[in-house]
Formats: C-alpha cells, sequence, structure tokens
C-alpha cells in the first residue's frame, strides 16, 4: 500500500466517523471469501508455557500458564504471511486488517478475580461467578494488581512486535459494566440485585467500569499511533483513541432499567475515549434509543442473530435508519444477497459499514 | 382471606409479603388447593402474560417467581398425593457444555407456577443423565436448553440418546434458547421449541394435551 492509499483509506475511515454526506459506505466483502479480520482459535490446541498444550477440563488457568508467544505462533492468521510491514499496513477491501489479543480469553472478568475455566469440548474459555453479591463490590482487586492485566500487556505488545507495522492491533473483546457486573454476581443474582440491592449493584457497576476504563487504557498504550490514530476491532481507523464496549445482558432487562443502573457507565467508558461503539443484538434493540439521546457512544455496532430471534434484516431497517440519523452504523452478520442489496439501497451511505459475515444462497 | 391478594403479591414479586400471608391463611385453615388454583398459578399466569407482552422482563418475572416459591414451600407439603392430578413431570437442563442458566430457570419456574412438577438437572447436563432421569415413567417431558451456537449439537446427542434408550414413546421432548429454531427442531426431530418462557409453558401444555385450568401437585 502506497503512502497516498493509506491516506486515502484513512480519510474514508475520517468520513464514516463524521457520516459526510456523499461518502461510504465501507464494506468487508472479503469475509464472503471465507477469510475474517480476526483469528478465532476454534479447533486449535492451546500451547500453555510449560510446552504442555492445555489439558485441563473444567479447571481454573492462571496467567503464568500463558505464553502470548506461543498462541500467537499457533494462531491461524494468513494475512501475516502477505507481508511484513515493509509495504505498509494491510488492508481488506475498505478496512485495515485488524488483530486483537486471544478472544477466547475473557479478560476483564479475569481481571476483576473471575476464575478462567477453559471447556475443551466446546472451544471455549469462560469466567465463572465469583461475588457472594454486590455488597462485596469493595472486595474486588485493584486491576493493577491483577497478573490478568500484566499478561494482556505482554500479549498486546507481543502482537505489535509479530506485526511489524503489516496489521493493526485493536482492543481485545471487553465486554461493557452490565455484563461484567453479571459475570461476576451470575446472571440471576443480577437480575434480582436490580430490586434487591439497587445501589449496591450500581456501585459495582461502577467499580466494573473503572477497571474496564484501565484495561482499554492499558492496551492502548502499548499500540503505537497510525498517523495520530487508531484502528478498532472492526477494522475502521479513527483519528484519535476508540473503545468498544457492550451490554448484552441488557437484552434482559427492561429500557428503563439499562437507563438507570449502566447507560451512566457505558456513557463514562465512552467519554474516555475519543471515538466508541456499543456493540448490540438485532434481536435485542428495544433500549436503542438510550444510545441515540446522547453524544456517547459515537457509534452503534450491531450484529445481526440467527436462531429464534425474530427480526430480519428488512424489520430492521427502520431502526438502522433512526441510527444513522444522528451516528454511524455498523452492520455484521449472516444475510443473503438481496439483504445485503437492501441494506445498501435503502440506508444512507455515510456513516454505513457493512460486514456480511457469511451469505446465504436462497 | 383474599386469594387475589397473594395473586397480586406474586404479580409485584413481594416474596417477603407472600410467604407471610401463606403462613396466616394456612393458619386459618385456607385448603392448600385453593392457595396454589386461586393464587398462585393466576399470578404466574398475569406474569407469563406481561412478560409476553413486554411490559415485564427478566428481572421482574424473577422475583414473581421468588414470591411463588416462597408460598409454594409453605403449601407443596400440605397436599396429599391423591389431592388432584399433576399435570405431568418435567425433566428440565441446559446441556453439556452449556453452563448458562437463566433461560433454562425461567422456563422452569414458569413450568412450576403453572402446575408441573419440574426436576431441573442443572447445567452442563449429559446425555446420559437426561436419560437417565428421563427412564422414570412419570416423567412425561424433557426440555433442553442451549445459549451457544457451539453446544447446539449437544441437544441434538441429547435427543438421540433418549431414542437410543427407547423412551420417546411416551415422552416429549422441547428444545429451547436463543440460537435454536423450527428448522433446527425439525432436524433434530424434537418434538417442539419455544422462544421464550411463557411460550414454552403453553407448547408443553399442547404437547402434554392438557389445559389452563388443572392444578398442580
Amino acid at each position: 500500500m502506497t503512502q497516498a492509499d493509506l491516506k486515502a483509506t484513512l480519510k474514508k475511515h475520517e468520513a464514516f466517523w463524521a457520516r459526510e454526506p456523499g461518502t461510504g459506505p465501507l464494506l468487508n466483502m472479503a469475509s464472503l471469501e471465507g477469510r475474517s479480520l480476526y483469528a478465532p482459535l476454534q479447533g486449535v490446541s492451546i500451547p500453555l508455557a510449560d510446552g504442555t498444550i492445555l489439558s485441563t477440563q473444567g479447571e481454573a488457568i492462571t496467567p503464568d500458564m500463558i505464553n502470548p508467544r506461543l498462541i500467537l505462533d499457533a494462531e491461524e492468521f494468513p494475512a501475516r504471511e502477505k507481508s511484513n510491514g515493509a509495504d505498509g499496513p494491510l488492508t481488506v477491501d475498505d478496512l485495515l486488517v485488524t488483530r486483537a489479543p486471544f478472544g477466547k480469553i475473557p479478560w476483564v472478568e479475569a481481571i476483576l478475580g473471575c476464575p478462567v475455566v477453559p471447556r475443551l469440548d466446546t472451544g471455549s474459555i469462560y469466567s465463572a461467578p465469583f461475588l457472594g453479591g454486590p455488597e462485596l463490590h469493595d472486595t474486588i482487586q485493584s486491576p493493577d494488581q491483577s497478573p490478568w492485566l500484566d499478561l494482556l500487556k505482554e500479549y498486546t505488545r507481543a502482537l505489535v512486535e509479530d506485526s511489524g507495522g503489516s496489521y493493526q492491533v485493536g482492543q481485545c473483546l471487553q465486554r461493557g459494566p452490565t455484563d461484567l457486573t453479571s459475570a461476576v454476581l451470575g446472571h440471576t443474582k443480577m437480575c434480582l440485585a436490580l430490586y434487591d440491592s439497587p445501589n449496591e449493584l450500581k456501585a459495582l457497576a461502577e467499580r466494573c467500569t473503572e477497571t474496564f476504563i484501565t484495561v482499554a487504557k492499558a492496551q492502548q498504550s502499548q499500540v503505537p499511533e497510525l498517523e495520530g490514530g487508531f484502528s478498532n476491532p472492526f477494522g475502521v481507523w479513527s483519528p484519535g483513541s476508540v473503545v468498544r464496549t457492550q451490554c448484552d445482558v441488557a437484552s434482559s432487562i427492561s429500557a428503563a432499567q439499562y437507563e438507570e443502573f449502566f447507560f451512566l457507565y457505558d456513557t463514562e467508558i465512552c467519554k474516555n475515549f475519543d471515538y466508541s461503539v456499543v456493540h448490540l443484538h438485532s434481536g435485542y434493540l428495544h433500549h436503542m434509543d438510550v444510545f441515540l439521546k446522547e453524544r456517547y457512544p459515537t457509534a452503534v455496532q450491531v450484529s445481526l442473530d440467527t436462531g429464534s430471534t425474530p427480526y430480519t434484516v428488512h424489520d430492521l431497517i427502520p431502526v438502522f435508519a433512526r441510527v444513522l440519523e444522528s451516528k454511524p452504523l455498523f452492520v455484521q452478520g449472516d444475510m443473503k444477497r438481496e439483504e445485503l442489496d437492501e441494506l445498501l439501497s435503502e440506508l444512507p451511505s455515510s456513516g454505513l459499514y457493512v460486514s456480511p459475515r457469511q451469505m446465504f444462497d436462497d | 382471606m383474599d386469594l387475589d391478594a397473594l395473586s397480586q403479591m406474586v404479580v409485584a414479586g413481594d416474596h417477603i409479603g407472600a410467604e407471610q400471608w401463606t403462613v396466616d391463611a394456612l393458619a386459618e385453615s385456607v385448603e392448600p388447593r385453593a392457595i396454589i388454583d386461586g393464587a398462585l398459578i393466576p399470578g404466574m399466569d398475569e406474569v407469563g402474560r406481561r412478560f409476553k407482552g413486554g411490559v415485564y422482563h427478566l428481572p421482574e418475572v424473577l422475583i414473581a417467581a421468588r414470591a411463588m416459591k416462597s408460598s409454594l414451600k409453605l403449601v407443596r407439603p400440605l397436599l396429599a398425593e391423591a389431592d388432584g392430578p399433576r399435570i405431568g413431570r418435567v425433566v428440565i437442563g441446559t446441556v453439556q457444555g452449556d453452563l448458562h442458566d437463566i433461560g433454562k430457570n425461567l422456563v422452569s419456574m414458569m413450568l412450576e407456577g403453572a402446575g408441573f412438577e419440574v426436576l431441573d438437572l442443572g447445567v452442563d447436563v449429559s446425555p446420559e443423565a437426561f436419560v437417565e432421569a428421563a427412564e422414570n415413567e412419570e416423567t412425561r417431558l424433557v426440555c433442553l436448553s442451549t445459549l451457544l451456537t457451539t453446544t447446539m449439537p449437544k441437544i441434538a446427542e441429547t435427543v438421540a440418546a433418549l431414542d437410543a434408550a427407547e423412551l420417546r414413546s411416551g415422552l416429549k421432548v422441547m428444545v429451547g434458547g436463543a440460537p435454536v429454531d423450527q428448522a433446527f427442531t425439525d432436524q433434530i426431530s424434537a418434538d417442539g421449541y419455544a422462544t421464550d418462557a411463557p411460550a414454552a409453558v403453553e407448547l408443553a401444555k399442547t404437547l402434554l394435551g392438557v389445559g389452563g385450568e388443572q392444578g398442580a401437585a
């Protein structure tokens, strides 16, 4: 990529954030060919620091068991083969190839104190609840005391070194305050706390928020700027710092409860960065209006759900149009060709990002 | 005593009030069956309606179920075995590899509130454990839950295990969870799937051929 090409790409991304008329959309059609901006470790053995392969089942792992370098070497990441960075940043379609620290580890949950437990039969690593109740929020350790944070920073540095300027390094998957309170308490206990211990629940959400921000900033501090900005996990560069948050558990509470208990904390996260994206699911957009009231988050991302959730792309067009009236919108997920065509024809192109992970034929 | 008052306590999620009301009612010789049929089931029915209508969300259903249980735990031991027919015994669990429990818990509580006898096997339940529980001749329905796409195959494995154990003739199998849909249900030859907890209760009643009027034990 020439310097002029890079400038043109970054200008396009800047226009995306500003929703400049006559620009966009940003497209990631490459995922249709089976390539991905991310490098999942599905089905790949996890090498441990002691030279063995992860083989525990249902027992917590600890940070000292993991060597980022070993996982980087084992991880499938085709883009790395194509460039050593000498040609400048790698791109896929309109996007910067961006890689984040190992997504299967629930980093922030671990830093908060959740046991991290691998399940080899399902290829997942989950965090277990550990806090007896929200009133115990003061007992949560400071993130600076967590060896998981040290590991995450080491992992981020290893990615930067491995990239050599070819791919960008982005924020690891960080769940927001709603999901984090649920993770440390357990979902049922969190829901009951809305009624039984509302003030303590808010204090816990605040504690989770502080940790979230510390973790996001710690990662960003390890990543060199690209033309004064950073790339996010969606491969979009922003002319400044950027953060992604999420609130999947808000799907099970009312919009009013989300706004009262958690929105201010998601907002606090967003305020700490120049650009911000909140991740939502298409099956649960009942709280969308909360995100459109004010400046933060500065963008919305919707993942298209499959399964029992009822909304088709066609159903969602009016919601997406409403988002685009005030903020950029990322749409990702499996879709049919005509659904992609409908998205592109019915929505304004400025501020729109579409990544069809998989295309289905009728 | 006013059964409607208890019903309202259930709808409002007042578990302390519901427990005290039940203690007082039993002291005044109110029939246990009347408490269930006249207050707890109608209360949970209303909760289901509000959930389906988007008025209630998960927390409201959870506190309502807690209120229902705070009463039911006092009433159930007083019911004689012969005190009316049971709707049926349901075995429920989240399939192997998946630790998500809230959807399963919700269905479990709503089924209990609707008068079913529920055996909750918990989360991360192996096909063998489902088969073992289903071998009890009183079991009429098995409910399999998952939230993860990665554990959907375990639903299919469990259904196959029930088939292999030749238990399907007298047994219905329901599936549920965000990634599950009708196509998947048909593919694995389950008897039905529901999109949410109230729909699961209705489907359970339909599959077992029971109406809404029957009582619980």
